[in-house]
């Protein structure tokens, strides 16, 4: 009934876990109570958590990611505390099974559950506002991408109390992640929340790519976007790009581990070095979706508290889309050791070396925005000179590791997790903080309380250099990451400096906590009722702090960079009343908590293979997205008097604050509003986006499939088993199914209803035909002992044709579904976008299957 | 409905028509039936049979992509085709260098 799980999974006996789990639900039930007693339910459920609106969304993320950043901060902690005394010989407090799973959950909460909800939420909260846009192009799938990170973190968070977390290190290497070294529920945790919350990223790089390439306001060009606009498409791009990898190779890894496979073990021919290569595919290009919109959080500081505008705009554009582009070809500098030998590491090592041009590009671009600036020295300024300094260190001993001779020395040293922070704490996290900071007053319309929150950067500064730069020596000195206990009396002193390195730090997170409170309780004092506390340069100040939901009453027209700053030098007027227009905003929606419920409770039942549960919540999952595709009151327009009195009310605020300067957008013409007129098109762009992610998912597949073809460990080889014109009929199959969705497609164009709904229908039987072929043709291999399980060759052909098989079936229900659809509704608009987006679909998994077909059974057989 | 064009000038249906349909089904099947041949009837080298099928596949791609999706340079599709392009450069980025990578693990496991 309830699979693996029964009450042993909570771990009584272990006295720090549950002094934990009680003083967090002790916190979980002070705070439910507060709000209860507040009556916020209601409030909290309409406003925020049924929302669809960006800004709020944004906020949210960071809510959850400054919660995330505690409890990770709390594991750093306890392996400080842990290392600081169990050195001479001397046990420490924490048991190796749990301190492997602290220093496991320690990377994963940083990288996946703060830093990226917390970069996610600043894209969310800035770049509708600098683009001019409404909102973002597709505000319900943004949504869905929160509520799918929150069931990740929330996955994260329940291992805590129920069973363990992983113990295998952040990056999770077979074989110890395997089933035989890791029979526990910690590796499946790691896999779900993982898998749900990457989800929920890639949604997120799909929308932001979209919004910043099609609803960008009136003479918005690509080079007059602000730099941080800018940093976010790139880093749209590569989550695009590399999270599919990241999906594969999990994707993988829990076949493995649930269905007993071989891609990455050590029998049957798979190869655990082939996840390594995967995961670093995945993993470089994760570290700079995490630092490229910290780049650009600094640029936009660097120009406004310089007064001037940036230095080199287009040079550091380049920078940004060249490190895009070589991102993807320096992974292997994360395994040298692993014996690719001297010309791959040679490659891979000078591509690192080439990558830190265009970074050191954006540092000295930086260094002269502030040349013979008026640099005023607020604390998003402290922010971002301490991050110059410490990144540049930072950056430098990356180019020392890019040596692969150095990297044999200092590989899995402490040395490289002193670089590892130094760029992520030093560039990541002082940019996010930075960016807090700077748009904290733009998101709820009052500044920061400043003194503690010049406190805590000194903290963090200083903190950060008695934390790490002592690795650096230790890393010299040998000392491995990853160390429970040691007995060596050298090492002591710096581990005790680092001890009061991390308890500085811990000052200033007090500080940033101490902050939010003092802030709020004197947000009257701070308050800012012009929209523009900075005297900013670029959009998102032109518009009232907090923004009303629809952005803009108008959206701006925009002549060149720093496109505000050019409007105020040109002294802009009021706007007329009589200019007020109705303006088309999507609904709020409760579907988004819900898909992320069910996603919870889909992965719990994963982890403890729960398998009815398992079915329900898929079910009840593709039942809710039938329901929302069902829904027809998705917009509703503003009208035009609710603008004008919320306009209105700003201006006189605007005016009580300060008379002299008082600017409100006038340069905007009536324009066709960009976002929602055009739905249909901006769907199926999006859609053809999500198709280019889905290649790359299944270009990883083929890769892994080309490394373990030949391992058939004495079982059947290609030429042993498949029948190539059994294989030729399953493609005519497809290919005809192929012509007849085009012959709908075309009766669509003729609005011909019936016709459509006769091919579609021929198209169903003959996608049906190919589906059924292709699971007697997986029954007959597994009835003659030729399964998944038999060799590593084995599990790569039925992965990789299983999952286009998975694809079709999707395609076919998804066909069904719409033919329903088209039989009560007729060929509407959106039925009409629907048939193109699953006609591209159609089509595409016929061109996988010519590679499969060429890959797998073709070179398999000759 | 101004929005109809648009839906189907991305989706590229609008210059297509019977006609286009026919003809990419003529080439994809011929280049479906090419390849199985060669494979089904080996008659020249396991080089050339594998270079000619690898080529086969690439056309057949086109195909579908030509006549099928009907991608063009179309200005409304540029950003569909830039998304591709960069799409393309990326799997064979990562294919090639992993299979690279792959093979000289396993070149210098065997200790040669």
């Amino acid at each position: 009934m309830f699979g693996k799980l029964s009450w042993d999974a909570i771990p009584l006996d272990e006295p720090i876990i549950m002094y934990t789990l009680a003083v967090v639900g002790l916190i979980g039930i002070g705070g439910v109570g507060a709000i209860t007693y507040k009556r916020k339910w209601t409030y909290l459920w309409k406003e925020w958590f049924t929302s669809v609106d960006h800004k709020r969304i944004g906020v949210m993320y960071i809510v959850v990611a400054l919660v995330m950043l505690l409890r990770g901060f709390a594991d750093a902690l306890m392996m400080r505390t842990q290392q600081a005394m169990a050195s001479d010989g001397s046990p420490g407090y924490l048991p190796p099974e749990h301190y492997d799973q602290i220093f496991t959950a320690h990377g994963v909460i940083m990288i996946f559950f703060m830093a990226m909800p917390f970069v996610v939420g600043l894209m969310n909260i800035v770049v509708p506002l600098q683009i001019g846009a409404r909102d973002v192009a597709y505000p319900f799938l943004n949504a869905v991408s929160f509520w799918l990170f929150v069931s990740g973190a929330l996955l994260v968070n329940i291992s805590l109390g129920i069973g363990e977390f992983a113990r295998t290190g952040w990056v999770a290497y077979p074989p110890l992640s395997g089933i035989g070294y890791s029979p526990g529920v910690g590796v499946d945790y790691y896999i779900w929340s993982l898998q749900i919350s990457g989800i929920g990223t890639l949604l997120t790089g799909l929308n932001f790519f979209v919004t910043v390439l099609k609803m960008r306001t009136t003479g918005m060009t690509l080079f007059r976007m602000p730099v941080f606009t800018w940093t976010v498409l790139c880093t749209s791009i590569l989550i695009l790009a590399a999270f599919p990898i990241l999906t594969a190779t999990l994707f993988m890894l829990s076949l493995d581990r649930y269905l007993g496979m071989h891609f990455f073990t050590n029998e049957m021919g798979g190869n655990p070095m082939m996840y390594i290569n995967l995961i670093w595919a995945w993993g470089h290009p994760e570290v700079y979706i995490l630092i490229l919109p910290a780049f650009g959080i600094f640029s936009e500081v660097a120009s406004t508290f310089s007064r001037k505008r940036l230095f080199g705009y287009h040079s550091l554009v380049w920078a940004t889309i060249v490190i895009t582009v070589l991102s993807f070809i320096v992974w292997v500098h994360h395994f040298f050791t692993m014996g690719a030998g001297p010309n791959v590491n040679a490659f891979f090592g000078i591509m690192t070396m080439i990558i830190a041009v265009p970074t050191g590009v954006k540092i000295f671009t930086w260094l002269f925005t502030m040349y013979r600036g008026r640099v005023r020295f607020e604390t998003p300024m402290l922010w971002t000179v301490g991050f110059i300094v410490t990144f540049s260190i930072g950056g430098m001993t990356g180019v020392l590791l890019a040596v692969p001779g150095a990297d044999f020395l200092l590989h899995n040293s402490l040395f490289l997790i002193a670089h590892f922070h130094n760029v992520i704490i030093g560039g990541a996290v002082f940019g996010y903080l930075c960016g807090l900071t700077y748009w904290f007053p733009k998101a709820f319309g009052f500044k920061l309380y400043d003194p503690l929150g010049r406190a805590a950067f000194w903290c963090w500064l200083a903190g950060f250099y008695f934390a790490f730069m002592p690795s650096y020596f230790l890393g010299f000195m040998g000392m491995t990451r990853r160390l429970n206990h040691f007995n060596v009396p050298e090492w002591r002193p710096f581990l005790l400096l680092e001890m009061v390195g991390v308890l500085i730090i811990l000052c200033g997170v007090a500080c940033q906590v101490m902050q939010l409170v003092v802030s709020i309780r004197k947000r009257h004092e701070n308050r800012d009722h012009t929209g523009d506390p900075w005297d900013g340069r670029t959009l998102e100040w032109a518009t009232a702090s907090p923004p009303p939901f629809y952005n803009f009453a108008e959206q701006p027209v925009v002549h060149g960079i720093d496109a505000y700053w050019g409007m105020k030098e040109r002294g802009v007027k009021t706007l007329i009343e009589a200019d007020f227009r109705k303006i088309h905003m999507p609904c709020n929606t409760s579907l988004g908590v819900v898909i992320g419920v069910l996603s919870t409770v889909l992965g719990f039942a994963l982890v403890w293979h729960i398998w009815w549960l398992v079915i329900t919540s898929l079910l009840a999952t593709v039942a809710v997205l039938v329901v929302r595709s069902y829904d027809q009151h998705t917009e509703y327009y503003v009208t035009a008097e609710e603008v004008e009195r919320v306009e209105t009310e700003r201006r006189q605020l605007m005016a009580e604050a300060r008379t002299m300067s008082h600017i409100v957008l006038n340069e905007s013409v009536h324009q066709q509003e960009h976002g929602y007129e055009d739905a249909g098109s901006l769907s199926l762009f999006g859609f053809w986006i999500y198709l280019m992610t889905d290649c790359i998912l299944f270009a990883t597949l083929f890769a892994t499939y080309a490394v373990l073809g030949q391992a058939v460990a004495g079982g059947p080889s290609a030429a042993d088993i498949f029948e190539l014109p059994y294989v030729l009929a399953e493609t005519f199959l497809l290919l005809f199914s192929s012509i007849t969705y085009g012959y709908a497609m075309l009766a669509n164009h003729r609005k011909d209803k019936r016709r459509v709904l006769q091919w579609l229908g021929i198209t169903f039987v003959l996608g049906l035909g190919f589906l059924a072929m292709e699971i007697n043709e997986f029954h007959h291999l597994i009835a003659e002992g030729y399964g998944p399980q038999r060799s590593a060759f084995l599990t790569g052909f039925f992965t990789l044709v299983g999952t286009h098989g998975l694809h079709v079936l999707v395609g076919l229900v998804w066909m069904a579904l719409l033919m329903i659809q088209v039989q009560q509704r007729g060929l509407c608009c959106v039925n009409s976008t629907r048939l193109s987006c699953l006609s591209l679909f159609w089509h595409f998994l016929d061109i996988v299957w010519v590679c499969v077909f060429t890959v797998v059974y073709l070179f398999g057989v000759i | 409905m101004s929005s109809e064009s648009q839906v189907h000038s991305s989706a590229g249906a609008s210059q297509s028509s019977h006609k286009t349909y026919n003809i990419g089904f003529v080439l994809a099947a011929l280049l479906t039936l090419i390849p199985f041949a060669l494979a089904l009837y080996p008659s020249l080298s396991r080089s050339v049979t594998f270079l000619l099928i690898l080529i086969c596949a690439v056309i057949q791609i086109l195909v579908h992509m030509v006549f099928f999706l009907h991608l063009t340079t179309a200005r409304e599709q540029r950003w569909s085709l830039v998304a591709l392009v960069f799409t393309v450069v990326i799997i064979v980025l990562l294919v090639g260098l992993s299979l690279w990578i792959m093979y000289y693990v396993h070149y210098n496991m065997l200790g040669l």
